[in-house]
């Protein structure tokens, strides 16, 4: 019932904000605001991986330039508005997503993690070396700039952006409610028993892994759309993990809101150590790097658990939660 | 037809063999116990035959089918399922998600939620709690109850009395009769033996891998249980 109400309230408030921010017609704040959607969406998809279904994947930006280049060559190929080929692009991505499992799946723990950020390098590497795609410098949107409508383009933009991101949360609620989710938990717990009473744990983070590259793709075409170019240095940077990375284990790795908390984080963070202090380049990335060691030692679990605890917040909790009183007994 | 058999049998830990040549079999709807001390490999063939044992020779036949070499999931969907040594309940889950796991196969049957909680009625009150909460026997019986919800064909009960009170063990016990009536077999691991042998149609020995005795239960003598068991 808390947890009910608590969602209502957040997804009034999250709704008024978006629907207010047009109306402003604030471009930078709404380019802002996309972004941070982006951002969210895409942490999200990697917090299904890392935090639920025990899959450490350092390679998430493959799906983001596989998505990405799966909008440009399409629009471009076939001198369609990006717009329409934005699912073109999550389906290539999850379909990629599916064939890699099928490989990747037979490592375990620490050498996925090395395999697929390997497995992105290639795949940029093998890109950049290919003219037929664009080669080391990508790709422009110039010849279909004459389909996009650029008065209302930044408030399209918001509007998907911000879609991606309320579906990325509520979407991962509905898995975590479902019995994919029950059955991901259980194998989380001990995944002996959890295959003993006939949970699949392969299929289950397969689901899941595909689910991510869809969604990784998706949010990254659209980012890229926004840039209205693109290439194989930025599409497949293994920056988008690390930032995925970050914003999933500062805001609560395993938990629905960590991401949504560590995207806010992320970014008020971006905004004061480069427009407050000035800071650039390697100097940016030590103090974020920084920020988040001290956020690691001080709360292991990230901030989100740590808020919920302390103010018995329900939030979006897919687990039912016993009174706190009942956990203080047992210690 | 036997619903289970297991023939020449042999399981490894790496260097270290476990079982040697074990024949067991149990015949539909019956209670087979299987005893003897720790270490002797009563654990050991329940997991190999509940596929989480990869390294193993010989056949295990589950319904006439050759089940040797597939992977616990799919043997828990052919309605074999382990109530694992020391419980195993998933910690993070409420006591009702526990048992609705149980029935991740989707195998239809008599047992439900209802009837789990029907069989076990101080369950029924605690579904939203956690497994932490509840005492060892209580415990046990959502690990039983898990199990159920898959209607299994065959129970494999790994030391379900393990570190519980007798009177707690006897209300357990208490269960077996009702989950038989359903037509479902079951595999006891007992240490106890006058109990197991109370409980059962059928016993099997084992010492150090090996079976060194087995009959009905009903015609073993103490003196060559005893005997069996300790290898004295």
């Amino acid at each position: 019932m808390k947890a009910a109400i608590a969602l209502i309230v957040f997804a009034a408030v999250a709704a008024v904000v978006g629907l207010l921010a047009p109306i402003y017609d604030w471009a930078g704040g709404l380019r802002f605001a996309s972004e941070m959607f982006l951002y969210l969406a895409m942490a999200q998809m990697w917090n299904l991986l890392a935090g639920y279904a025990g899959l450490l994947c350092m390679g998430q930006q493959m799906f983001i330039g596989l998505g990405t280049y799966a909008l440009f060559y399409s629009s471009l190929q076939f001198n369609v508005s990006p717009y329409w080929v934005m699912p073109l692009a999550a389906v290539f991505a999850g379909a990629m997503a599916a064939l890699a499992a099928l490989f990747m799946f037979r490592l375990r723990v620490i050498y996925f993690a090395i395999g697929t950020w390997i497995l992105s390098d290639m795949i940029a590497s093998f890109i950049s070396r290919t003219p037929e795609l664009g080669g080391a410098s990508g790709y422009q949107l110039s010849e279909v700039l004459p389909l996009i409508n650029f008065d209302w383009f930044d408030q399209v933009i918001f509007w998907i952006a911000a879609g991606l991101a309320y579906a990325a949360v509520w979407g991962a609620y509905a898995l975590m409610r479902s019995s994919i989710g029950l059955g991901l938990m259980s194998i989380r717990d001990n995944d002996l028993a959890a295959a003993s009473l006939g949970v699949d744990v392969w299929i289950n983070r397969f689901i899941v892994f595909v689910i991510a590259g869809a969604g990784c793709g998706l949010a990254g075409s659209v980012y890229f759309t926004a840039q209205l170019a693109m290439g194989p240095q930025q599409a497949f940077d293994p920056n988008w993990v690390v930032a995925m990375l970050f914003i999933t284990i500062v805001g609560g790795i395993g938990t629905l809101e960590g991401p949504i908390l560590g995207t806010a984080i992320y970014f008020a963070l971006r905004e004061v150590f480069t427009n407050v202090l000035d800071l650039s380049g390697a100097w940016y990335l030590i103090a974020l790097g920084g920020a988040a060691m001290i956020v690691m030692l001080y709360a292991p679990t990230g901030l989100w658990p740590e808020i919920r605890d302390r103010f018995g917040i329900a939030g979006l909790s897919v687990r039912r939660r016993p009174p706190p009183g009942l956990i203080a007994k047992t210690s | 037809m036997k619903l289970l058999e297991a023939r020449g049998l042999s399981v490894f830990y790496g260097d270290l063999q476990a079982l040697f040549d074990i024949a067991v079999a149990v015949e539909p709807g019956q209670t087979v116990a299987l005893i003897g001390a720790n270490g002797a490999g009563k654990t050991t063939f329940l997991k190999s035959i509940a596929g989480l044992i990869a390294s193993k020779r010989g056949s295990i036949a589950f319904e006439g089918a050759e089940i040797g070499a597939l992977p616990a999931e799919q043997i828990a969907r052919l309605g074999l399922t382990l109530v694992p040594e020391g419980r195993l309940l998933f910690q993070n889950l409420t006591i009702e998600e526990n048992l609705l796991i149980g029935a991740y196969t989707g195998r239809k049957g008599y047992w439900n939620l209802g009837r789990v909680y029907e069989l076990f009625p101080a369950m029924a009150a605690r579904g939203r709690e956690m497994p932490f909460v509840l005492s060892g026997g209580e415990q046990q019986m959502v690990a039983i109850g898990r199990a159920l919800m898959a209607n299994p064909r065959l129970l494999l009960a790994d030391e379900i009395s393990q570190g519980l009170a007798p009177v707690v063990v006897d209300q357990i016990y208490k269960s077996f009769p009702a989950i038989r009536a359903e037509g479902t077999s079951i595999i006891i691991v007992e240490q106890e033996v006058r109990r197991a042998a109370a409980a059962s149609d059928y016993t099997y020995c084992l010492l150090k891998g090996r079976v060194t005795l087995e009959g009905r239960s009903k015609d073993l003598s103490f003196d060559q249980l005893s005997h069996a068991y300790f290898g004295a």
